[in-house]
This record gives structure tokens, C-alpha cells and sequence, in this order.
């Protein structure tokens, strides 16, 4: 039956039952209060059948197995610690969408996750509810659209957007693992995962006048109380004035509205955006400032007392001349963005900011792109180091340590200066459901409070470095202080970055239809306020050889290489890191091919990046050593060079995009060299250097379908 | 599609039904029937549905007071909540229903873990043959005012804005109407036409009322000391279509074995610290036997236009407490006295004897042996007592006329726990951290919170007095990767025993008795007697509701300790005072749009009632304020509505007046205006404004020990806004 004659049944039916109900109406005098079906129970009932318009399921399944060796030259906690992590999974998203084609259809995505054992877990699988919204469109060519609860949108790089990684010429095999572990918070398309209401209007008037609007309401934070370790919160330490956990209400309003004129080839725009904290919820709970755990480790917790408002306002304005001009087979557009910042602590502290961007891309495909194409896209960029919009600004990737984390326990949180932090893993690894183990768990009766039920060891949490939250000034600093150079880039907050002016050129050609891509790309970037300099290049090749020949019918052998260079040279990172890259796909048959991947990342840096912003309090690498562990005085650690490099190669199994079963096996081989400063027992200061050696061993299977 | 075609040859079927039976049927029955069609309607699809409800928005509460206090001004909830009702039917008989909440607190801004799926019913439920209906695992258990009943709050013409609110509270406890929720399993016979019997019912119930805990783990409340059970039965006979009888039988225990499986928590002062007492465990035994009878008059002389009914119940109930105790058993036969030669000093020595294959020996112990031991208490027994008697009239199209006379006696000792559990208990929701002591009863009925939050030390176990969780017991909850979800809500679905209504109904700070002052626990409250009248009618074909209500009822026996008094005549005599109640309502609500004709709803409703709770003559309990309770309540609402797509409630409702010792003075108000749109069938946009408020006088001490009034003021202006589509 047609979507048409469902609905047309859909509403004969009820009106019959409406007649019933009315009759009874009528004669409803009788009804004394007594534990009767009232009448507006019964009309209740009768509306919740009206409602009924079906429900869509969707699943996407995901399971990976992956199993991750590591054998390091120096390990700070001695040997006793697990060399070997295993990672296994079988991840469902039931997702129902009821009333599908209705003008207002709700979503709810149920995750039901099983870890690979059957030992103690088996009876308590994990559910969870990771999206669920209201949606609603007014209109049969919808000009209206809202959504309540989980909704995603992005208005333009300055002002609601989520910048994400890239990395360039990666290898399927490697983007692959990325995918699947953005995929967990549902990013992607550079759009802005909130909570709250969203409103979106778009309508065209003709050739002349096609407004649109968005309106956005949204609930950031509300006041609760984190538990003092501060995994619960971010994976990441704290330092002074960083809020861990919220004890005030967070909110931001947004309106975004383009005017698009000429057939929508030009058009002029702005934005409001208002992030506030509401003082008056403000609910204080004293936390601990000793853990009671380990009584070398502080808590890190402070309270974030003082409200912060953030308000950014932005202009813009586009023209794509190529459009005006009607020219089929020419790109030629330019848009430009104004936005200015305001940032103020309740008084305390006070800043204003601005940021500006130009974009222009200019293409030329005859033919559709037939026998090539060439398309070349430049950004000038100028933020000033005020400019904060956290919807912006939030960063999605914050590199955190994720497979063998237990061989440095709680130091995971330290992201890039922990001793065994590798960029290939904090890019491509995750974990939905990791359960530490602590040596605390006793099946002992419960005596003096430290047994038993130390359960936040033991209850699972999620190791991912995507997030898709959005921070604070201060909490948005320490993460920048804690950034990979190498990953993130001169841009780690995108477009949005402060304290940044330069300019990004892009261009790609093409040759047979895509089969042949060349591409490259350079960043010229400096501070606005200091003496920070920015450069990357980067060159790559993708060329599918079946493609070239024509007729590949599904099949394929693709080739890629690629090279970046990035220089840094600034207070928190300096120094230059390189990659090397290449990729190999071969499927010799529609569903079934062979994959593999290399990656090199060579880091050296010039200038000691120092540890510093955590303060004396707590160093993190007092742990790469048991020698200076035992000292127990640290000053200022810094990390030197580094060596990276992967492999991994497997069989698959294609059934579309984002869909496969893969098997692959492959190493990462990691030699980083850290120095230390530490008084001796004369009191003097000494430097010592350690270089730490690891290799890990991947064994990875994983399938992804969505249907 | 298959549904939608099912639905359709139902709906024939439901019109064909309503018209024919019109003319034997009562309008409430026909309800009745109408409700089991459309629920039959949403269980004839076959396989596996989905129902519920999903709701997004948020509701804020500021606070201003005349006092000052330290917590947070504004609370705020903003979420999305659903409600899913999976439904399974793998007979054409039977079906399984499975509901679970899922909530999902807006916040962006740190990871949180794994937001949970809350599961809180599951059923298997059917019929066999047709003639038997059973439910297994949770339901909805309904029998007669004596033995299986839950008293809603009943608040004459309350404006519909209200209603609402409190519906949607009552909900978050599954809670509707007047159905208790049991677990176990329910089954129903009915034989349906039998020669000149036009049916006879067999009903039994058999449930778990209470559970152990399983472990050491005691970081939560719900569970008991005992294990504790119900069974029960009805038989009943109709016949000539109106004339019904009835036998009922229900009883509560606990399991002594079972119970004695876990020490609990007692302490030594509940024993006298002579006795090494471990572990103090109360039991309770209650039995109740009641007989019912109803005769329709109306249905025998089926004539449809008059009403006469007369409806009674007769109860016995029978109740018990007994003690057990962990303690030393003094009674030990191995026990010597041992005299020291040189001294001259006494001890006691215990022994227990260990056996061998071949011999006994005996071994030398430090203390004695512990045994339960269990002290029977007292058999209480009473008797209740109700009688309804309807009578009306109504002319078609026209008036209508109704009076519905209730006796009531109902013994003080009368015991009946499926009838006597309180839905409604009351205590705070809005602003609870500000620290303000606040007492509001609208704010418990209106009112409810719902929120997952990581559960961490600070939020869930003991503090000391900075806030921080004592190393000690309390500190091992080290987790914020689990999220539990909390509420607040003065509703509740559980039974309690008897000896913990009488300790709730002392906790007047918590239990709040403002409103169903007279009767909390219907015809079933126990110690009283006298009349309720209720009148109900209806003018200009129901354009004009008129209702009434006076009940004047009085204690059976003083509920207070007997002291000596000075009588009206002077003379000393030893009794103790009783407590009189008189309660007084009047309703009116006037149809606008049917009086004149007019399709778009307007209808304006109010209100007002007082409900009064005196003690007899005696001068030092009539010269005594807090003995004298007296609210007052007085609603107004008003509804305006444009067909069914938009409507606009407003309701406006005071309490004033003193209900328990804690409170001298309390008169509060809220107001609430709600515009509702309706989105779609089942979809609505609700947006709403009004406030609460609250002038108090609450009774301190001061530093000489007097009492003294202390007077304070609150308000909260309440704002919320939602979304919700029902599927």
C-alpha cells in the first residue's frame, strides 16, 4: 500500500471512532465520580490510536575486535602492569523513528553493547540512549523545520560549527577506524551535536528573495557534582580556574538568518549567539581535596564558581559569479565573514575579540570532469587572540591515549605528554566500554571503605579522543596547551582558531572522471599577538588504475602517497613534524579486496615543549621513571623527538560505504624521548633524558553495516 | 497496511456495539467496554508494536523568599523523556507488554557515561476461553473500598490546567485512578449467563509485596527486612441483571524463614541493652474478610432515565506484630557457672557440642549461643462498615438530578493494607537545594522532577559537615561513570504495613494531610463514622454542572492517651478527646459554548470547600490554636479553547488554613496559564506561566523553650515549555 493510501485510510478510520466517542458523549451525564473510564480518558485513548503512523527501525551494527601488544624498554610502573589490550565489541543502534511520515515523527536511538566475554558480564548488558528527538517539518515542500532533544547544525565556520580533523592522503584501511570512532558520538559534517530546540525556516519568494532563519535554544550544562577523579568529566587534568564539573546552569541562543537573492547567487547573512551561565542556579558542593585513593594524586576538581557569557556576532556575505554568469563547467565564488566576540567573566575579566574569513574557490571541469577537472580553493584568515566562540571553538578531537591505557593507569589523562601517547592511536582507537581493573577489588566484605565496591574502577566508561561537547574559556585552553601538533595542525580549533593570521591554498586536479587525483595544499599562518609562526604543506597522489582503463564494474586498484610538512613555532608547540603516507586498495572483486596502509610521523621538536601548565602541583612524568618517582621532586618535563610509524594490512568484505567486514593485522612502532628536570638531593637541578621504545601489535577485525 | 484495515472493521463494529446496547447498558459500563474495545483495538495487531510517548522541554522555578537562604535561586530541568511500550502477542490471547523509560537531560558539556534505560513494567497477561482473564508480573489490581483500593486525591471542579499536572506526576508511578499496582498474578473468571444467574465472578490474586536484599550492597532503600506476600479471592453472584453479592478475602504475612535469611539492622536500644540484640525484625500478619452487596434498581426496571442503587460492605479484619530478635540465647542448656576458689567471683561459661562420628565432645565458647526469638504480639480485630445509597432522576436533553448518601462506620483497629497504602504522601520538588524549609501542597500534587545524573559521593551518600563523604562505610562509592536516574514526586505505588502508616501518619512535616482531611484513605480510613452526602446535576443538557458534598464525621474511639479533664460541669473526669471532622464543597462549571451554541469550547469552572478537624468541648484542647484545623479552598478555571487544535487553560486555586501541629498557618496559592497547541493527532506544543506561593507561620522554639510563631513568605514563578508526540 502506498504512503498516500495509508494516510488516506488513516483518517476515515478515526473519524468513525470519533462518532462512537461523541454518542457516548452525550449521554455522559450519568457519570458520577467514581472509579470510571472518564470520557477524557476514552478520548484519550482514542487519540493515542489516531497517532499511531507506523515506526521505521534502523540498525547499524558495529563490532570490532582489536587486540593491542605493547613491550616498552622502560616501563615507569614496572612490569607488573598488562602488556596487552583487548578491545571486543558488538555495538547495536536500534534506532526507531515513529510516525515517519508524519509532520512530527520522534527519534530514539537504544545502544545495546556487549563486551566479547561471557564470564561476569553476561548477565548485565549495557543499554543506553545515546539520541533522542522530536522532529517536525510544517509544509508538504517543508519551509519549516524543528526539532526538540538531540539535533544537529552548523551555521558557518566563525560562529556554530565543529571543526574536525583531517588527515591527509590517509589510507582507507586507517580512515576506516576513524570513521568508526567519530561514528560513537555521531560526528560528522562539521555539525554541532546539541540539546535543546532547534528552529529552521527557508523559503524562496521567487528569484529575487529566499530568506532563511535558524533559531536555536539549547541547554549546555546543569548544575551537578562530578566525582573528584574527573574521569566522568573530561579524560584530562585540571589546572587553576578549569571547571571539571558545573555547579551553575549553562544556556545558548543562537539566530542565524540569510538573505539569498538572484537565484540564491548572492546573498548576505549574520549571526547572534548568546552562551550564558545562569547565576542564580548557582549550587555549591564542597569536593574533596584529597583522594582518598592514592595520596600522591590531587583531586581535580575545583568549582566554577564565577558565570561566564559568552555573546559572538557575525556578518557575511557570498556571491558566486560563476552561478550569475551561468557558466556550467566554471567554479568561481567568493564569501567573506565578520565576527566579533565578546567574552566577559561576570565582571572579573573582560575581553573582546574579533575574526575575520575570506574564501574564494575557482574551478574549471569541462565536460563534467569527463577527462580532468582542477579546482583551487584559498582562505585568508584573520582571528585575533580574543576572538572565543566555544560552539566554534569547541574542538571535536582531543588526543587522549587510548589502547593499553592501564599500563599507565590514571596518567591516560594527559593526553599528549603521557608516556606512551602515539598520534596513530588517539586517532584511530577507541573503546566504548573500557573497565579498568583495580587492585582494589576484593570480594572481601565490605570494612574499612576501600574494598569491594571501589567501583569506580570497575564500572565501564568510554575511551574515545572525540568529543563533541562544548567548553568553557578556560577548559578550551588547557585542551589547546594539551593539542597534537602534528594532528591538529596550525588550525586546532579550525577556522575559529585565535591568534591567527595567514592564509590556506587548496587545489585538486583531476584527471579520467577522479580516477587520478593530485592534490596539494599550504598554510602560511602567524600569531596576531606574539611570535608564533605557522607552515604546513602537503602533496598527495590517489590514482585508481582499473578506473583509468574505464569499465571497472565495482572493481578496483587504487594507489595513494602522500607528504606533510608542518612547522610550528610557538609557546605551547614548536618544531617540525612530518608525514608519510601510503595506501594500497585492491578489490579484485566487487565485494572482496585486499587493503593496506603506512603512515610515518617523524616529530622533532626544536625548543622543549614544557609541561608546564599544570603548575609544580603535579607533573605527569614523574612516572617515566620509578628512579624519579621515588626523588619525588619534579619540575618541568619536556618532550624532544619522536619517531611513529604503522602499518596494517587486511582482507575485506565491501558492501558499501561505511559498510564492510574487514580482518587486518598490522604493528605501530613508537620511540618518543622525553627529558626531565629534577633536584637532586644536593638540591641542585639535574637533567635526565629517557627515551621510550614501544611497539604494538594490532590484530583488528571489525564490521560496520548500517541499514 | 494491516493495522490501519483492523482498526477500521473494529470501528464499525465499536459503532454497531455502542448503538445497540445503549439502551441495557449504564453509560459508565458502556465507558467501560468502549475503553476495553480500543485497548482490544491496539492488542489486535499482531507480532511486536510500539507505543508511548516522547516528550522534550523544560521547566524553570525561581524562587524570592522573605527570609534568606543559600542555595540556588533558579533550578531549571530541560530534557527529553520517553516512554516506550513494546507490546508482544504470541497467542491471538495473550500478550506481554514491556515498558522503559528513557531520559536524557540536556548537557553539552563534558561526556557523561552511559545514559540508562529505566524498565518498570512488565506483564504476560490474556485470557483463556474467554471467561478468564490473567495477569502475570505487574498490574492493576481493583476489588472493593475494603480490600483492595488506592485513594486518588480527589479535589471537587479542579481547573483542568491542574488536572494536567497532576495526572502527569501520578504517571511517572503508573499511576491511574483507583487501581492498585500489585505484582505477581491476577487471574479472573467470569461465567457470564448461566440459566437465571447472570454471572458469577471467581477472582484471585497471589503477590509479593516486599523482597530482601540479595548482598551486602546497601547503597539504596528499596528493599526490606522481610519477605513479604498476599493472597486473596473474590466470589460473586448478579443476578436479574442488577442484584450483586459478594465475598472477599485478602491477607498479608511475612515469611519468618525467608525474613531471618538477612540480619538487619537493629540496634541495642530497641532491646534494652541487657540483651546483645544483633538484628530486631517486626512481622506483620493482616486478614481481612468482607461481604458485599449492590442492588440497581435501574437495571432490574430498566428504565434509564431513574437511578436508585444501594451498595454496602461489611469488613473484618484481624492484625498482628510480632518482634524477632537476633539475640543471646540466655537459655542455653551449655552453659556453667564457674566460681573462681580464691575470689569468690562468678562467671558463665557456654559450650556447644560438636559431634563426631563416634562421640560428642564438648567445646568451650566466649559468648552465648544467638537465636532468633520471636515475641507474638497482640491480636487486633475490627469491624467496618459502608453504605451507599444513589438516587436520580434526569430528563433528557434537559436536568439531571443525583444524590449519593454514604454511611460510614469503620472501627479504630480496622486494618487493611491493599486499601490503606497512600498514593499521595506529599513532600518537596521545586528548589529543594535553596535550603529553605518549605511546605507547599500544591507544589507536591502539581509538581514533579525527573533527571539522570552521574551518581557520585556527593549526591548520594552520608556527608559530614563539610559536605565531603567520611572515610568510613560511606566512602566507597568512588563511581561517576554510572547515571541513575532521580525523582521527585509525592506519589507513590508501593503498599505499606500497617505499623509504617501509623509512623508515616506521625510525620506531619512530611506526610501532607491538607487535602482528603476527613477520609485519606477512603471509605477504608479507619476511626470513623457518620455521613457523606455528594449531590450532582446537570442543567441546559449538561451546559451546567452543580455539585455538592457535606460529610460529617466523627472519631469511633479517641485516637489520644486518656488524661483527667474538667467537664462541662465541673468535674474531674479521666477521658480523652474525640475528634470531629465536617467537611463542605460546592462546584459549579458552565459550558459557555453549549449554552449559546458555539463550536469553539468555553468553559469556566470553580470551587470551594472546607474541611475542619475539631476536638469535643474539653477547654484545654478548644483553648489550643494547633487543635483546631481548618483549610479553606477556593479554584477558579477557565478553559477557551478553538476546536480541539488550541486551547488555553487557566487555572487559579488557594489553600489556606493549618492541617497538622508543625504548621501554624499556611496559605498558599498557585496559578498556572497554559496554551496548548495541538501539532498533530497526539502532538502538542505546551506553553505555561504561573507561579506558587506561599505565606507561612510555622511554630519554632526559642531559647526558653517556648513556642513561638515565626512568619515567612515564598514565591516561585514557574515557566516551561514543551513538546510531545504521543505514537
Amino acid at each position: 500500500m502506498s504512503k498516500r493510501n495509508i494516510r488516506k485510510t488513516g483518517v476515515n478510520m478515526p473519524k468513525r471512532i470519533v462518532l462512537t466517542v461523541a454518542l457516548l458523549a452525550a449521554q455522559a451525564v450519568w457519570a458520577l465520580p467514581s472509579q470510571d473510564v472518564s470520557q477524557k480518558e476514552l478520548e484519550q485513548k482514542m487519540e493515542r490510536l489516531e497517532a499511531k503512523r507506523g515506526v521505521d527501525i534502523t540498525l547499524d551494527v558495529k563490532s570490532e575486535y582489536l587486540n593491542a601488544r605493547m613491550d616498552p624498554t622502560q616501563s615507569p610502573r614496572g612490569d607488573s602492569t598488562f602488556n596487552k589490550e583487548n578491545v571486543g565489541f558488538t555495538q547495536l543502534d536500534l534506532g526507531f523513528v515513529f510516525r515517519p511520515w508524519e509532520q512530527t515523527s520522534a527519534k530514539i536511538i537504544l545502544r545495546l553493547a556487549s563486551d566479547y566475554q561471557v564470564f561476569f558480564n553476561a548477565g548485565a548488558k549495557q543499554i543506553s540512549i545515546p539520541w533522542m528527538s522530536i522532529d517536525g517539518k510544517v509544509g508538504n515542500a517543508p519551509w519549516l523545520v524543528y526539532n526538540v532533544g538531540d539535533f544537529r547544525q552548523k551555521f558557518s565556520p566563525l560562529t556554530l560549527y565543529s571543526h574536525e580533523i583531517a588527515v591527509p592522503n590517509e589510507a582507507e584501511i586507517f580512515a576506516r577506524q576513524r570513521y568508526m570512532a567519530m561514528d560513537q558520538l555521531f560526528l560528522g559534517d562539521n555539525d554541532r551535536l546539541l540539546q535543546g530546540a532547534n528552529v529552521s525556516f527557508s523559503k524562496s519568494f521567487g528569484e529575487y528573495f529566499s530568506p532563511k532563519a535558524d533559531l536555536i535554544a539549547t541547554s549546555l550544562r546543569r548544575p551537578e557534582y562530578l566525582d573528584g577523579d574527573g574521569a566522568g568529566g573530561f579524560l584530562i587534568p585540571n589546572k587553576e580556574g578549569t571547571g571539571l564539573n558545573s555547579n551553575m546552569h549553562k544556556f545558548a541562543m543562537g539566530l542565524n538568518t540569510d538573505l539569498f537573492t538572484l537565484n540564491e547567487n548572492v546573498f548576505i547573512g549574520g549571526t547572534y549567539l548568546s552562551n550564558f551561565d545562569t547565576k542564580s542556579s548557582r549550587t555549591d558542593v564542597p569536593i574533596d581535596t584529597i583522594d582518598p585513593v592514592d595520596e600522591y594524586r590531587s583531586v581535580f576538581v575545583d568549582q566554577d564558581t564565577i558565570p561566564e557569557n559568552v555573546t559572538v556576532s557575525s556578518f557575511r556575505a557570498g556571491v558566486d559569479i560563476a552561478g550569475l554568469l551561468k557558466l556550467k563547467s566554471l567554479s568561481l565564488d567568493l564569501t567573506a565573514e565578520l565576527a566579533n566576540s565578546k567574552w566577559d567573566l561576570n565582571g572579573v575579566d573582560q575581553e573582546d575579540g574579533g575574526a575575520m574569513l575570506l574564501d574564494a574557490n575557482i574551478g574549471f571541469s569541462p565536460n563534467d570532469g569527463k577527462l580532468f577537472g582542477i579546482h583551487l580553493n584559498t582562505k585568508f584568515v584573520n582571528n585575533d587572540e580574543h576572538f572565543f566562540n566555544p560552539l566554534a571553538q569547541s574542538p571535536s578531537f582531543v588526543p587522549t591515549r587510548i589502547m593499553n591505557s592501564d599500563k599507565d593507569a590514571s596518567w591516560v589523562k594527559y593526553g599528549v605528554f603521557g608516556s606512551y601517547y602515539s598520534a596513530f592511536d588517539a586517532i584511530s582507537h577507541y573503546s566504548p566500554k573500557f573497565s579498568p581493573a583495580s587492585a582494589n577489588l576484593v570480594p572481601a566484605e565490605l570494612y574499612n571503605g576501600t574494598q569491594m565496591t571501589e567501583s569506580y574502577h570497575i564500572a565501564p566508561y568510554s575511551k574515545n579522543s572525540y568529543r563533541n561537547g562544548v567548553y568553557e574559556n578556560d577548559e578550551i585552553n588547557l585542551m589547546r596547551s594539551l593539542r597534537d601538533p602534528a594532528v591538529q595542525g596550525a588550525m586546532d580549533l579550525g577556522l575559529a582558531t585565535p591568534n591567527r593570521t595567514g592564509f590556506i591554498l587548496d587545489g585538486v586536479i583531476g584527471l579520467f572522471e577522479n580516477s587520478v587525483e593530485l592534490a596539494g595544499s599550504a598554510l602560511q599562518m602567524k600569531e596576531v599577538q606574539g611570535d608564533g609562526k605557522y607552515s604546513e604543506i602537503s602533496g598527495g597522489l590517489r590514482a585508481d588504475v582499473l578506473g583509468i582503463l574505464g569499465n571497472a564494474n565495482g572493481k578496483k586498484l587504487e594507489l595513494l602517497g602522500g607528504y606533510t610538512l608542518i612547522n610550528q613555532d610557538d609557546l605551547v608547540a614548536n618544531g617540525e613534524f612530518s608525514w608519510i603516507n601510503f595506501g594500497f586498495n585492491w578489490r579484485f572483486h566487487p565485494r572482496v579486496g585486499i587493503q593496506a596502509g603506512y603512515q610515518q610521523l617523524n616529530q622533532q621538536y626544536w625548543d622543549a615543549r614544557k609541561y608546564t601548565v599544570l603548575g609544580e602541583s603535579v607533573n605527569p612524568f614523574v612516572y617515566l621513571s620509578n628512579d624519579i618517582y621515588q626523588a619525588e621532586v619534579h619540575r618541568t618535563t619536556w618532550f624532544d623527538e619522536g619517531e611513529s610509524k604503522r602499518w596494517l594490512v587486511g582482507m575485506e568484505y565491501y558492501l558499501g560505504k561505511n559498510a564492510w567486514v574487514a580482518l587486518n593485522y598490522g604493528q605501530e612502532l613508537v620511540e618518543n624521548t622525553y627529558n626531565i628536570e629534577f633536584q637532586q638531593e644536593s638540591g641542585t637541578y639535574a637533567i635526565k633524558q629517557f627515551v621510550h621504545q614501544f611497539d604494538k601489535n594490532l590484530i583488528e577485525a571489525s564490521i560496520s553495516v548500517e541499514f | 497496511m494491516n493495522i490501519v484495515r483492523t482498526i477500521n472493521i473494529i470501528s464499525v463494529l465499536l459503532v454497531a456495539m455502542a448503538t445497540t446496547v445503549a439502551a441495557e447498558t449504564s453509560i459508565s459500563e458502556k465507558r467501560k467496554q468502549m475503553a476495553q474495545r480500543l485497548d482490544s483495538l491496539e492488542n489486535a495487531q499482531p507480532g511486536v508494536s510500539f507505543s508511548g510517548e516522547i516528550k522534550g522541554g523544560f521547566e524553570s522555578s525561581d524562587l524570592q523568599s522573605s527570609v534568606q537562604f543559600e542555595g540556588p535561586a533558579s533550578q531549571v530541568s530541560a530534557a527529553s523523556q520517553a516512554d516506550l511500550r513494546i507490546t508482544a502477542r504470541p497467542t491471538s490471547d495473550t500478550r506481554i507488554h514491556a515498558d522503559l523509560r528513557m531520559h536524557q537531560d540536556w548537557q553539552k558539556g563534558y561526556q557523561e557515561g552511559p545514559n540508562p534505560v529505566l524498565f518498570n513494567w512488565l506483564s504476560f497477561e490474556g485470557q483463556i476461553y474467554e471467561k478468564t482473564k490473567f495477569e502475570l508480573g505487574d498490574f492493576r489490581a481493583y476489588g472493593t473500598p475494603l480490600t483492595i483500593h488506592s485513594q486518588e486525591v480527589s479535589l471537587m471542579q479542579e481547573p483542568e490546567v491542574f488536572t494536567q499536572k497532576r495526572k502527569e506526576a501520578m504517571a511517572v508511578r503508573k499511576l491511574q485512578g483507583e487501581e492498585r499496582l500489585l505484582q505477581g498474578l491476577q487471574a479472573d473468571y467470569n461465567s457470564l449467563q448461566m440459566g437465571f444467574i447472570d454471572n458469577i465472578q471467581v477472582k484471585g490474586n497471589l503477590t509479593r509485596l516486599r523482597n530482601l536484599p540479595k548482598s551486602e550492597n546497601k547503597l539504596f532503600w528499596d528493599f526490606d527486612e522481610v519477605d513479604r506476600y498476599n493472597y486473596g479471592a473474590r466470589v460473586a453472584v448478579t443476578i436479574m441483571r442488577g442484584l450483586q453479592m459478594g465475598v472477599n478475602y485478602q491477607t498479608m504475612f511475612d515469611r519468618v524463614k525467608s525474613s531471618r535469611n538477612f540480619l538487619g539492622t537493629g540496634t541495642d536500644a530497641d532491646q534494652g541493652a541487657a540483651i546483645d540484640n544483633y538484628a530486631l525484625k517486626e512481622y506483620e500478619y493482616n486478614t481481612v474478610l468482607s461481604v458485599d452487596v449492590g442492588a440497581n434498581t435501574g437495571k432490574v426496571i430498566r428504565n434509564n432515565n431513574i437511578i436508585f442503587t444501594v451498595d454496602a460492605e461489611y469488613a473484618m479484619s484481624q492484625y498482628r506484630m510480632d518482634l524477632d530478635t537476633f539475640a543471646n540465647n540466655l537459655n542455653t542448656p551449655f552453659q556453667y557457672t564457674v566460681i573462681d576458689t580464691a575470689t569468690g567471683d562468678t562467671s558463665v561459661q557456654y559450650y556447644e557440642l560438636v559431634e563426631h562420628h563416634n562421640r560428642v565432645d564438648t567445646v568451650l565458647k566466649s559468648s552465648p549461643e544467638k537465636t532468633w526469638q520471636k515475641a507474638v504480639g497482640d491480636e487486633l480485630s475490627a469491624n467496618a462498615l459502608w453504605a451507599d445509597v444513589t438516587l436520580g432522576y434526569r430528563m433528557p436533553k434537559a436536568f439531571s438530578v443525583a444524590f449519593v448518601v454514604t454511611y460510614l462506620d469503620v472501627g479504630k483497629n480496622f486494618t487493611s493494607e491493599l486499601a490503606q497504602s497512600a498514593s499521595y504522601v506529599g513532600g518537596g520538588i521545586l528548589n529543594v537545594e535553596s535550603g529553605l524549609s518549605m511546605h507547599s501542597t500544591f507544589e507536591s500534587m502539581y509538581k514533579n522532577i525527573y533527571r539522570t545524573q552521574p551518581l557520585t559521593r556527593q549526591n548520594s551518600m552520608v556527608n559530614d559537615n563539610w559536605g565531603r563523604v567520611e572515610s568510613s562505610y560511606e566512602s566507597y562509592l568512588y563511581n561517576n561513570y554510572i547515571r541513575k536516574q532521580y525523582l521527585r514526586n509525592a506519589y507513590t505505588n508501593g503498599t505499606m504495613t500497617p505499623y509504617e502508616r501509623s509512623l508515616m501518619e506521625g510525620a506531619t512535616n512530611f506526610y501532607d494531610r491538607r487535602v482528603d482531611i476527613a477520609l485519606p484513605y477512603g471509605k477504608a480510613t479507619p476511626n470513623r463514622k457518620g455521613l457523606d452526602v455528594a449531590f450532582n446535576s446537570t442543567a441546559l443538557d449538561n451546559a451546567i454542572e452543580v455539585q455538592g458534598r457535606y460529610a460529617a464525621l466523627e472519631e469511633k474511639e479517641s485516637g489520644e492517651i486518656q488524661t483527667l479533664f474538667l467537664n462541662n460541669y465541673g468535674q474531674v473526669i479521666l477521658d480523652a478527646p474525640m475528634v470531629q471532622y465536617t467537611e463542605m464543597e460546592a462546584g459549579l462549571a458552565v459550558h459557555v459554548h453549549s449554552i449559546l451554541g458555539w463550536e469553539h469550547p468555553v468553559v469556566i469552572n470553580g470551587a470551594w470547600g472546607e474541611s475542619k478537624k475539631s476536638h469535643d468541648v474539653y477547654a484545654p484542647f478548644a483553648a489550643d490554636p494547633a487543635r483546631e484545623y481548618k483549610v479553606t479552598r477556593n479554584s477558579i478555571g477557565l478553559k477557551l479553547g478553538y476546536k480541539d487544535r488550541i486551547a488555553l487553560l487557566s487555572g487559579y486555586q488557594t489553600l489556606k488554613g493549618v492541617a497538622d501541629y508543625a504548621l501554624y498557618q499556611n496559605n498558599e496559592e498557585i496559578f498556572a496559564t497554559a496554551l496548548q497547541i495541538k501539532i498533530a493527532a497526539g502532538s502538542y506544543l505546551t506553553l505555561e506561566k504561573g507561579f506558587l506561593k506561599s505565606d507561612m507561620q510555622i511554630a519554632t522554639v526559642d531559647e526558653a523553650g517556648a513556642v513561638v510563631p515565626f512568619t515567612y513568605d515564598y514565591k516561585r514563578d514557574l515557566t516551561s515549555a514543551s513538546i510531545s508526540v504521543m505514537f
